[in-house]
């Protein structure tokens, strides 16, 4: 309502600005346009004066010109009279007669004589004697003896001529002509009018300008849009509007001389009269403006002030309307007078106390007292409003009911004009409930500064509050932890799986809890057993979250101390004999599913005993703890190494190679291994101290063992090792003992062997399809001092256990290149190849390509004639690497054969891959070509196989005339085996080349 | 030879004539005390200096200021006699005044006839020409050819021209007015005069226009002129003006008449 009547206001008052705006603009609009007007009319007026001026003084000057012309005439024309003429006339130059031949006869100025003036330059145009005076058109020069036309621009010197026929008698005349000094008038002209009011011009009446004060016009010219020659026919006064050719408006003012024939124009260019009109203008727009402004500011003002009346007015009304809704607000109110007898109360107050309005107007207010508070309160209460007038705090006040309540009250004393009470009003609240609230509060504030780590995060997990312990466990302050999420505490032990768990099962049941791993502040990761509430709003989504959080720190550790009791020896932190078992039982399961083997070594330290009572117990641990350190240092990381208790140890490997022989093997490699480490001197707090292990082995047997047996049978091997006599290593069962043994004697005769070049080469001839020898496969033989010729069977598998195969893999290669050099100067042996074995190990070494160049370098062998035999098994390893290594030394010339081709792990892509020259049919299938029907498919197959692959390829153990028939109908080219040759040492091998090649030319020409 | 011989005579004479009242009893002196009365001569169309305002007939300029002055000091009436540049040396020498006070220039000719106090005012020359002269812009635009300088006969201006002109052509006529009319009339270009001439024909003819010298064209020391011979009235004249210099009289009376532009700095005493 007052917001419309204020809109309503406003539009009035802007109406009314509106329209004063309106009429005053265009009442100065229509003042200066008037203005305007009377300015132009004003100018035009003036221009007409001037002309009129002007032109009064060129008639009565060319009047005074004609008088002395003619009384020149008259007088007669003596040397005195001449120049008497031009005494006090500024406006003439000189003064001349004129003969009959038109020639000036007589002059002021002797250097005008003789100069001709024809009578036809003058106007108005009379072929004869006329008497008036005429006028010549402008002539440039100074006078008549320097006379030109005038030019193109204004001249610097003019003069118009005229002429005067007087008659003398009636038959005589005579012709006077003069010089008009046309400066002169210019002077009279700009002495009277500036440039700015504006430019006179003297015309003749033909138009042609003769005269102007702007030094630009061209004196002589006609104006093209002239059209004042028009307007002088009609009135030989007037005045006009004219566009000049520069565009400009042109007020123009003229008026032709009364006797003669010019005509004075005067000229303004609108514009510029009108300057001062524009500076009026604006300076009347300025004053306009600005009064304008001033009033209307005034009026905004003054309507500002109504407006704050009235809204003043407005307000006061709406005071009054709230006062009296107060009264009836959700406290409770009640009036009294000065003697506190009660005037009236409202529905709140009977609503909370229970006294309806008729029960206690009139009344004394005491009736709510409860008799809780002592004489002193109401003392004070009663000071209170005495001295500010006020007095507000917390009151037990008895309902009507009889209950007691705590009320806030307030009683506001009223004063009359003269400062006396008049009235008390009392305002008051019921806080009966805002005090249980309290209590609440201060209780939950408690509980929430318990023991344990608590935080409250909102729905959006952003932690609102934290509480001391929080700080305490987690390291964040309340500053740091409030405004982050939970995720300030994350380990990253947990995935995000586990948190999405945690809050599903929030979501769902409402609660969670279990054990979390949190790091704290310091970076430390720690364990906490965290309970979450959810705590939900009226509407049942979820507002907070009220985490509890509780170190567990010390009862994991606890735990895991309980732990490595059970399975842990605590000394050497080794595992105890319960885990040994537990690992052992396992093995035994696991190996019962594989071929592979395992083996339990039982180690007990020598004069362990004595250590102890001799430097003590505590030396003793000490030699324990090093022990169980470089026991750990000797096996592989399946194996376990245990601690039974004293200077008993356990080693069980784990994962050995198939067969009872070769795990025998590499148990024992081990144990040599633990037995020379165990052997080195110890450093026991600065004693030099050395010791001796004992070792018991017992390979184990799936099939018919049981824990407690193998411990046992471990146990008894390391007693045949003490028996022995210490620092030795035993197996449990016999006969390993002895394939050990004489494994070892071996290996050590293996050594003496390669460093005694016990070692020879035998070669097996390699043939074609024409008989022809075309190489050899190099095959080592080991000459023993003791046992004569080993096979290589005997010893090979050994060498590579012990890692020998390579020193012997090099003795081979550089042996078998030496024959190569030998032969490649030899007649009919040059075009021989020899085939040499490449064990996986000698291979697989990093400097392997490095080697061969090296021994082709020493021994100036053809690699062209090098074939190298790869078994099946090299390409279990790094294929990329098996690769690059081939194509390196294939680039150098040096081809390779696969070794056994079919029986091992063969692929088609391998094969493939490989940069192969060669397939090695193993013997095996050769063997069985006649009698078994599978081996000749596989046979005919490698063959076929082979040539697909553009691979050369050749059958090895080719014993009989009809497996070698049998290949050769397979298109096998090239065959090795006892049908030819067995194996030779290297004199036989060449008288066997050169019978052979005999033979075979006697074979081949029958 | 025969130029020479005139001018002996004429020197001759001069003694003789002005000779006697050089004698002490019998100067100019003592003439102007017996008689009550000083002569002065005056050119009264010398606008500022010496100038008989035709309409009030009264005479106006420092020099009628400065010669009442001298009259007052002497005790006698002043008694004008009208002369002009070129009657100068005749009145003086012919004694028809006792001393000529109209700012005469300091040129040599003069010098050789007449005796000539301290100057009080030095001009440098000035050109004359007619608002709409299209030739003659600038000083400079005066001194070529087809150019016609009017100069009047008798003038101090009249030699310097003739000596300082090259291409302009030099128009002598007989009267100061002469040289008015022919610039006037157009005949001629522009009139040669001084700083006081050409305030004058600023001020009362609405044609002229002044054309100063870019740089000092020629300074002429104007002064008092008297007969040669008699120093004691040239010596009390001396006096008078020492006297009207030191109190400030003659600074007063240029600043009276606005020709402090052409004031001799230094002589109002101070």
């Amino acid at each position: 309502m007052s917001a419309q009547a204020g809109f309503s206001r406003r539009s009035i008052f802007l109406l009314v600005v509106l329209v004063v705006l309106l009429s005053a603009c265009s009442a100065t609009a229509y003042g200066l346009w008037r203005l305007r007007a009377e300015r132009v009319d004003h100018q035009l007026e003036a221009a007409a004066m001037t002309a009129r001026g002007f032109e009064n003084h060129l008639t009565q000057s060319l009047n005074v010109i004609e008088r002395s012309l003619v009384s020149l005439a008259v007088e007669g024309v003596g040397p005195a009279s001449l120049p008497q003429a031009l005494r006090h006339a500024p406006y003439l130059r000189s003064v001349a007669v004129v003969d009959a031949q038109e020639r000036i006869a007589r002059s002021t100025d002797p250097r005008n004589l003789g100069i001709r003036v024809p009578r036809a330059d003058f106007r108005p145009a009379a072929a004869d004697p006329l008497e008036v005076l005429r006028a010549g058109p402008i002539v440039s020069g100074r006078d008549f003896y320097d006379a030109s036309p005038a030019g193109a621009s204004a001249p610097v010197v003019s003069f118009i001529p005229v002429a005067r026929d007087v008659r003398l008698d009636d038959t005589r005349w005579m012709t006077v002509v003069a010089s008009v000094n046309t400066d002169y008038f210019l002077n009279f002209y700009s002495a009277h009018i500036n440039p700015e009011q504006g430019v006179v011009e003297l015309r003749g009446y033909d138009g042609r300008l003769l005269l102007s004060t702007d030094e630009k016009a061209v004196p002589g010219s006609l104006r093209p849009d002239d059209d004042l020659v028009r307007r002088l026919a009609d009135t030989e006064v007037g005045q006009f509007e004219e566009r000049d050719a520069a565009g400009r408006t042109m007020l123009t003012a003229y008026r032709a001389s009364r006797a003669y024939p010019f005509v004075l124009c005067v000229r303004l260019d609108k514009e510029q009269a009108l300057a001062v009109w524009q500076q009026e203008a604006l300076r009347t727009g300025a004053i306009v403006a600005v009064v304008l402004l001033a009033a209307l500011t005034l009026a905004g003002l003054y309507f500002m002030r109504f407006e704050r009346l009235a809204r003043e007015r407005e307000s006061e009304r709406a005071r009054l309307r709230i006062a009296a809704i107060a009264f009836e607000s959700q406290e409770g109110m009640v009036v009294t007078n000065a003697a506190v007898e009660v005037l009236q109360v409202n529905k709140a107050f009977t609503a909370i106390t229970g006294f309806r309005a008729e029960e206690v107007i009139g009344q004394y207010m005491n009736f709510m007292k409860s008799g809780m508070h002592d004489a002193d309160f109401y003392a004070a209460v009663r000071t209170s409003l005495a001295g500010t007038g006020a007095w507000s705090g917390e009151i037990l006040n008895k309902h009507k009911d009889g209950s007691i309540h705590p009320h806030y009250l307030t009683i506001t004393a009223v004063h009359g004009d003269d400062g006396q009470t008049t009235h008390y009003v009392g305002t008051l609240t019921d806080i009966t409930e805002r005090k249980r609230a309290e209590v609440d509060l201060r209780i939950a504030a408690i509980a929430f500064e318990s023991q344990e780590g608590m935080f409250i995060a909102d729905a959006n997990r952003v932690i609102l509050k934290v509480n001391r312990a929080f700080t305490r466990i987690t390291g964040y302050g309340e500053d740091e932890a409030i405004g982050q999420t939970p995720r300030l505490l994350r380990s990253g032990h947990h995935d995000s799986g586990f948190y999405a768990e945690m809050y599903a099962s929030l979501e769902t049941t409402g609660t969670w809890q279990g054990e979390v791993w949190n790091r704290r502040k310091s970076g430390e990761i720690f364990p906490e057993w965290l309970t979450i509430t959810v705590v939900r709003d009226g509407a049942g989504r979820i507002s907070h979250y009220v985490s509890a959080l509780t170190d567990i720190t010390l009862r994991k550790e606890a735990e895991y101390e309980i732990k490595n009791l059970a399975f842990y020896d605590p000394l050497t932190h080794l595992p105890n004999r319960r885990l040994l078992l537990d690992r052992l039982k396992h093995v035994l399961s696991s190996l019962g599913r594989s071929q592979r083997q395992g083996a339990l070594l039982f180690i007990d330290l020598d004069n362990f005993k004595t250590l102890n009572d001799t430097f003590g117990h505590d030396m003793g641990d000490l030699l324990l703890q090093h022990v169980a350190q470089r026991l750990s240092g000797c096996v592989r990381e399946g194996d376990t190494v245990a601690r039974l208790g004293g200077d008993e140890f356990v080693v069980l490997l784990d994962d050995l190679h198939p067969g009872r022989p070769d795990a025998a093997t590499q148990a024992r490699i081990v144990a040599d291994k633990i037995q020379k480490n165990l052997d080195e001197p110890y450093d026991l707090i600065g004693h030099d101290y050395h010791c001796t292990p004992s070792i018991g082995i017992t390979l184990i047997d799936a099939a018919d063992s049981s824990c407690e047996e193998l411990m046992k049978r471990a146990d008894l091997a390391l007693y045949g090792a003490k028996a022995a006599g210490r620092d030795t290593i035993r197996f449990f069962d016999p006969e390993m003992q002895e394939a050990v043994s004489s494994r070892a004697a071996l290996e050590k005769d293996l050594r003496i062997g390669l460093q005694q070049a016990q070692f020879l080469l035998h070669y097996q001839p390699q043939v074609d399809e024409h008989g022809v020898v075309i190489g050899a496969e190099a095959l080592v033989r080991w000459q023993h001092p003791g046992l004569g010729m080993v096979a290589p069977g005997s010893f090979i598998p050994l060498a590579e256990e012990t890692g020998l195969i390579l020193p012997l893999g090099q003795w081979v290669l550089e042996t078998a290149c030496r024959q190569l050099a030998s032969w490649a100067a030899a007649p009919g042996r040059a075009h021989i190849e020899i085939a040499v074995n490449v064990s996986v190990r000698q291979f697989r070494q990093p400097d392997f390509v490095a080697q061969v160049e090296a021994v082709l370098a020493r021994t100036a062998a053809d690699p062209h004639r090098l074939k190298l035999e790869l078994t099946e098994s090299l390409m279990l390893n790094d294929l990329e690497e098996v690769v690059a290594k081939m194509a390196a030394l294939r680039s150098r010339g040096i081809r390779f054969s696969l070794d056994d081709f079919g029986t091992g792990y063969s692929s088609l892509a391998y094969l493939r891959r490989l940069p192969l020259d060669q397939l090695k049919i193993d013997k095996a299938f050769v063997h069985d070509v006649q009698a078994n029907a599978n081996d000749a498919v596989i046979a005919r197959s490698i063959v076929a196989l082979a040539r697909n692959l553009g691979l050369n390829v050749i059958a090895e153990g080719v014993e009989t005339h009809e497996q070698h028939q049998f290949l050769i109908r397979q298109g096998c080219p090239a065959y090795q085996g006892y049908l030819f040759s067995r194996p030779l040492p290297i004199d036989e091998f060449e008288q066997f080349l050169d019978a052979w090649g005999a033979a075979n030319i006697v074979r081949h020409r029958a | 030879m025969a130029i020479e011989m005139k001018r002996l005579f004429v020197a001759v004479g001069c003694v003789l004539l002005c000779g006697t009242p050089a004698l002490a009893e019998n100067g100019h002196l003592e003439r102007i005390k017996a008689a009550g009365e000083v002569r002065v001569c005056i050119w009264p169309d010398y606008y500022g200096i010496s100038y008989r305002n035709p309409k009030t007939q009264a005479l106006d300029g420092i020099d009628v200021d400065m010669a009442r002055a001298l009259g007052q000091e002497l005790g006698v009436r002043v008694n004008f006699i009208d002369s002009s540049f070129a009657r100068l040396i005749d009145d003086i020498t012919q004694d028809r005044c006792d001393i000529a006070m109209f700012a005469i220039g300091m040129t040599p000719a003069r010098a050789e006839k007449l005796r000539f106090t301290r100057p009080h005012l030095v001009s440098d020359i000035y050109a004359i020409t007619t608002r709409s002269n299209r030739r003659i812009k600038t000083w400079d635009d005066i001194d070529k050819p087809g150019v016609v300088v009017a100069v009047a006969k008798g003038t101090l201006h009249e030699p310097i021209m003739r000596d300082k002109l090259r291409h302009a052509t030099l128009l002598v006529t007989d009267t100061t007015q002469g040289r008015e009319q022919e610039v006037e009339s157009g005949r001629a270009d522009v009139f040669m005069t001084d700083f006081p001439f050409s305030r004058r024909m600023l001020e009362t003819t609405d044609w002229a226009r002044l054309v100063a010298p870019t740089s000092t064209y020629h300074l002429t020391p104007y002064a008092y002129a008297m007969q040669k011979g008699d120093e004691r009235w040239h010596a009390w004249v001396e006096q008078f003006l020492g006297r009207v210099t030191q109190n400030g009289q003659l600074m007063a009376a240029i600043k009276r008449h606005r020709l402090e532009p052409i004031a001799i700095r230094g002589q109002s005493g101070n």
